[in-house]
């Protein structure tokens, strides 16, 4: 089963360089769906929450990209 | 008749090409990044799934889970999207080399295409995003032709509008062809990544339900978003480069 491993690590590599990136990512994304069934009347705020939050995390990413001396 | 195209073919023609548009922006970017045989080969894929489904399904296909698909396809879109902004912006600021990745993929194409012939030269990540761009903006092409021709009995109508708007956006690809090689490879990665990101946060948006304002125009918005938070971590990524690493390359 190593070769199911190996394909699965590419094909999520395809899509992952940073796993806090896409984890955080991830978290979002279930966080405004979660909204969603909570609070599904503040649609607009969602959405608003959905675009800063990801452009957030995707800065914080590639601030941390870079190693602190 | 001029009735009908009034009421039937043009908005048709108008919601297909908004959403031709959308589909040609990812396989153009794909084009300009990862190559045309990565570009085409998605793009052929998907319209031999959304051919089959229309095929199979027809009209029913006004009832599939939109929706489900959006999220699905609309993460996987925002995953590759953000994952090349970030390289490309830590390009900018220095942490990673310019060019790395282009020699890289030259080098592995290569590879590839002496290993396996023609069909392993195709970039797979490439592929699969055209690939979502044609079945998501197909989908809801047939969505629109069936909600507009099959409300009044007019599908071949619907259908030649969607078609000549189809057709306009492949006249349109071809002529932008050209242009796109003159754009330096890291730009054009940073802008691919921005709309790759701002598509994806649009179709996972209306696929978890939220009210976007201003509709599809707000991918504007959006990526106004995406582009204001890059700026602002390059900017500080690149004063931690300079202290990590001393000079910056650019």
């Amino acid at each position: 089963m190593s070769w199911l491993g190996t394909a699965v690590r590419k094909v999520v590599g395809l899509f992952v360089d940073d796993p806090t990136l896409a984890g955080g990512v991830a978290v979002w994304i279930a966080v405004i769906a979660l909204l969603g069934t909570v609070t599904p009347a503040a649609g607009t705020l969602r959405a608003v929450a959905l675009a800063l939050g990801l452009a957030s995390i995707l800065m914080l990413s590639i601030v941390r990209g870079v190693p602190a001396k | 008749m001029t009735g009908q195209l009034v009421t039937i073919a043009a908005p048709a023609f108008i919601a297909s090409l908004v959403e031709f548009v959308e589909a040609l922006t990812i396989v153009l970017a794909v084009a300009a990044t990862r190559g045309w045989r990565s570009a085409i080969a998605g793009t052929l894929a998907g319209l031999v799934v959304l051919v089959a489904l229309v095929a199979a399904f027809g009209p029913a296909l006004a009832y599939a889970p939109i929706g489900a698909i959006q999220v699905g396809l609309g993460s996987l879109l925002v995953f590759f999207g953000l994952r090349w902004l970030r390289k490309a912006s830590l390009r900018y600021a220095g942490a990673i080399p310019l060019g790395d990745e282009d020699r890289r993929y030259t080098q592995v194409s290569a590879q590839l295409r002496g290993a396996g012939g023609r069909l392993a030269a195709i970039d797979v990540a490439g592929a699969l995003t055209a690939f979502n761009g044609v079945v998501v903006e197909g989908l809801e092409v047939v969505f629109i032709v069936v909600a507009v021709g099959a409300s009044s009995n007019s599908l071949g109508l619907a259908t030649a509008g969607a078609c000549v708007a189809g057709a306009i956006v492949v006249v349109l690809a071809f002529a932008l062809r050209e242009p796109l090689t003159r754009v330096p490879a890291n730009t054009l990665k940073f802008v691919v990544g921005i709309m790759l990101a701002s598509l994806g946060t649009l179709w996972l948006g209306e696929g978890l339900g939220v009210a976007w304002p201003g509709d599809d125009l707000s991918v504007f918005g959006i990526s106004a978003a995406y582009l204001a938070a890059s700026l602002l971590g390059l900017a500080r990524a690149r004063q931690r480069a300079q202290v990590a690493f001393g000079a910056v390359s650019r």
